[in-house]
């Protein structure tokens, strides 16, 4: 039993469940790491699977997120090496530097619930990942140009835009 | 033969083409905060702006709300906004402020990523400085402030804003004009030594004093460009970087030879001085001595100035990058065990004592004036699982007539490239004899890349290379032959930071522009 690899279920907010490496999932998420050692006391000598209910994300974007987390985190030369700096050039070394493109190459409310999940569940990388790429989206775009991509409405006053304008004119 | 007028290569980075949106099961998240908290809280600083400390992130549904452009970005939480605001360059994260209310007073919470280049006056940084909150994530400068504003540069690394910052970037932007008078770095600098993950420190003078109290835990990426230091300093200074992946050496004055020992690293530039400075010592002497990461040695060179630079590698068992070396710095050497490169005024390269070849070496960038083949067959004897070449060169060599000169060499000559890149390809017979070697040769050739001038490649000339180049001939059945009409604008050296220390292949042009394809089915 020991030798086999242990899996866990984990179910989306409409429901779906999805099954991954214990080991894996672990080694990904400090949010499941710590839902699976609050589990594991109960159920040490049971050979059921644990299913663990993850609320606030969609089965959508958990299918995504399993995606990545088994690209990312199922080899063991990448697992235990987190990198904690978030300041990568394009182009930086890393074997999956083009899985990750596309993979947030998608529009922008997947890409927010991306980030949502990713700051839910507590897996860095992936979290650096979309809020780089969501950064990318504003960079180098005008303010209403911006306004236009992702629906933001404009409610300052008059007399507060030019407030805010004059305060960073510096900017423009 | 196919022809295509496509992409020479899928691009790294897309276009930010906007995509129809799937729904995905129509479902919407609501905002939620979590209880663990988003990876950086920030602590409410003292004074700067009371007006901002009661922001609070939005209620769900509070903004927004149009049928078809839901506003989802401004309902993400203060600290992921921050994040996400602490990504761009200093103006475009100003600028959100403008965006609407909820944006109003984020950038000045949020991690302060301070462009001081992009912020044109003094003024301006100073203000930006005093403003936020923190915690500093990037800092950058140009290195001239610290010679005639010391004392601002010293209150700026003194402010709050910058507490635990991440990476300090005094960048180079104009020469001084005396090198021996270099500035000290304000000891403020190193309050940060404990959280810097990478420094640039340039055209500063680094005492020992200073230095070698320091210690850098988390620091993985270090540059020092016209620094004055002493051997001992800088030996302390690597000492106290367990972490230290990518090390920048470009123009280091104090003593002439340094032996590099680590553990950790993994890229090393070095660079030298271009000038003549006789009053001053630079580093000149590079020994790798042992560096069991280390798998890339690459130049960092002044535009269009010869270096004077020896680099000796005794161990380096993981190295797999080189270059590019150039024909013009004389009196430099290349020395990798018992082989020997020299740069040299007739050939370009003379290779002495290559009994013991580098196999680790994958991909190698060369500089030569003259294209010969007698030379780069040389070289690649030294390499011999070579994977990737790039040859830069000016002029065409005498007819490289190789089938004749060669034909005993090449016999015996097992070669493993799979990339070869020619750049100021013209298509005149010495070239073409030049690159038919590998198309004849090259056995595991994936693609050849041919950088051609603007406006030259037309199907004509397309039609006149496939039976110049014997394509149908080709020794790799399945090699691509690619015909570039933007070549490499940054003309091999993409070294300028050190973040590009970490790329995997940093002669591979990214940007590189359109052309023709042939491949063969």
């Amino acid at each position: 039993m020991a030798s086999e690899k242990k899996v866990v279920f984990l179910r989306s907010s409409d429901g779906e469940a999805f099954e991954v490496s214990e080991e894996v999932i672990s080694a990904a998420s400090v949010t499941i790491k710590g839902m699976i050692d609050e589990e594991s006391p109960s159920r040490a000598d049971t050979a059921a699977t644990t299913t663990l209910a993850i609320p606030n994300v969609t089965a959508a974007t958990l299918s995504r997120v399993l995606h990545y987390v088994n690209k990312h985190f199922d080899a063991a030369a990448v697992v235990g090496r987190p990198d904690d700096y978030i300041f990568c050039a394009p182009g930086d070394e890393h074997p999956l530097a083009r899985f990750d493109d596309d993979f947030v190459d998608v529009d922008n409310d997947t890409l927010i619930d991306l980030v949502h999940a990713a700051e839910y569940l507590h897996i860095k990388k992936l979290f650096d990942l979309t809020c780089k790429a969501v950064a990318d989206k504003l960079k180098g775009r005008t303010i209403d140009q911006i306004r236009e991509t992702f629906g933001i409405v404009n409610d300052y006053t008059v007399e507060e835009e030019v407030e805010v304008y004059r305060e960073n004119s510096w900017a423009f | 033969m196919e022809t295509l007028a496509a992409a020479r290569r899928a691009k790294r980075r897309k276009p930010e083409a906007r995509k129809s949106p799937e729904q995905e099961g129509g479902a919407i998240i609501s905002p939620l905060v979590p209880a663990t908290s988003a990876p950086e809280s920030n602590p409410p600083g003292p004074g700067a702006g009371g007006d901002e400390s009661h922001i609070q992130d939005p209620p769900p549904g509070a903004v927004g709300g149009e049928e078809d452009g839901v506003d989802r970005i401004s309902l993400l939480p203060n600290a992921i906004l921050g994040e996400v605001i602490s990504l761009l360059p200093t103006k475009d994260a100003a600028r959100t402020q403008t965006l609407a209310t909820r944006w109003r007073h984020l950038w000045r919470s949020a991690p302060l990523n301070l462009d001081g280049r992009d912020v044109r006056t003094i003024d301006v940084v100073s203000r930006i400085l005093s403003a936020h909150r923190g915690p500093g994530r990037r800092f950058r400068f140009p290195s001239q402030h610290l010679r005639y504003y010391p004392a601002i540069v010293d209150a700026w690394l003194r402010s709050p804003a910058l507490d635990n910052l991440q990476e300090i970037d005094c960048c180079i932007e104009m020469y001084a004009p005396d090198v021996s008078q270099a500035p000290p770095q304000p000891a403020s600098t190193f309050r940060f030594s404990s959280c810097l993950c990478v420094a640039t420190l340039s055209q500063c003078h680094l005492s020992d004093d200073v230095a070698q109290a320091l210690q850098f835990p988390k620091l993985k990426k270090l540059a020092l460009q016209w620094v004055s230091i002493s051997e001992d300093s800088l030996h302390s200074i690597i000492a106290a970087s367990p972490v230290l992946e990518c090390l920048l050496l470009s123009t280091i004055f104090g003593f002439r030879c340094v032996r590099i020992s680590s553990a950790s690293l993994t890229s090393i530039g070095v660079g030298a001085n271009g000038r003549y400075e006789p009053t001053v010592t630079f580093l000149e002497e590079f020994i790798i001595e042992d560096a069991p990461c280390l798998k890339r040695i690459l130049y960092h060179r002044p535009p269009q100035l010869p270096m004077r630079m020896q680099v000796s590698v005794i161990s380096a068992p993981s190295l797999e990058t080189l270059g590019c070396l150039k024909y013009s710095d004389y009196s430099s050497r290349l020395t990798l065990g018992s082989t020997i490169i020299e740069p040299c005024y007739i050939k370009g390269f003379q290779v002495i004592n290559s009994t013991t070849p580098a196999c680790t070496v994958k991909i190698l960038a060369v500089n030569i004036f003259k294209l010969r083949l007698d030379v780069i067959i040389d070289l690649i004897r030294c390499f011999p699982c070579l994977e990737k070449l790039y040859i830069q060169s000016y002029k065409e060599g005498d007819n490289d007539l190789w089938h004749r000169k060669h034909h005993n060499l090449i016999k015996c000559l097992d070669i493993s490239l799979k990339t070869v890149v020619l750049n100021n390809y013209q298509g005149i017979r010495p070239q073409v004899n030049f690159a038919t070697f590998f198309v004849l040769n090259a056995k595991m050739l994936e693609s050849m890349t041919f950088e051609c001038q603007r406006d030259s490649v037309t199907d004509r000339f397309l039609a006149k290379q496939h039976r110049l180049l014997q394509l149908e001939k080709r020794a790799s059945r399945c090699a691509r032959f690619y015909f570039t009409t933007e070549s490499c604008r940054h003309d091999f050296l993409h070294i300028n930071h050190v973040h590009d220390l970490s790329i995997s292949d940093p002669f591979e042009c990214v940007e590189a522009g359109v052309g023709a394809c042939i491949s063969f089915e």
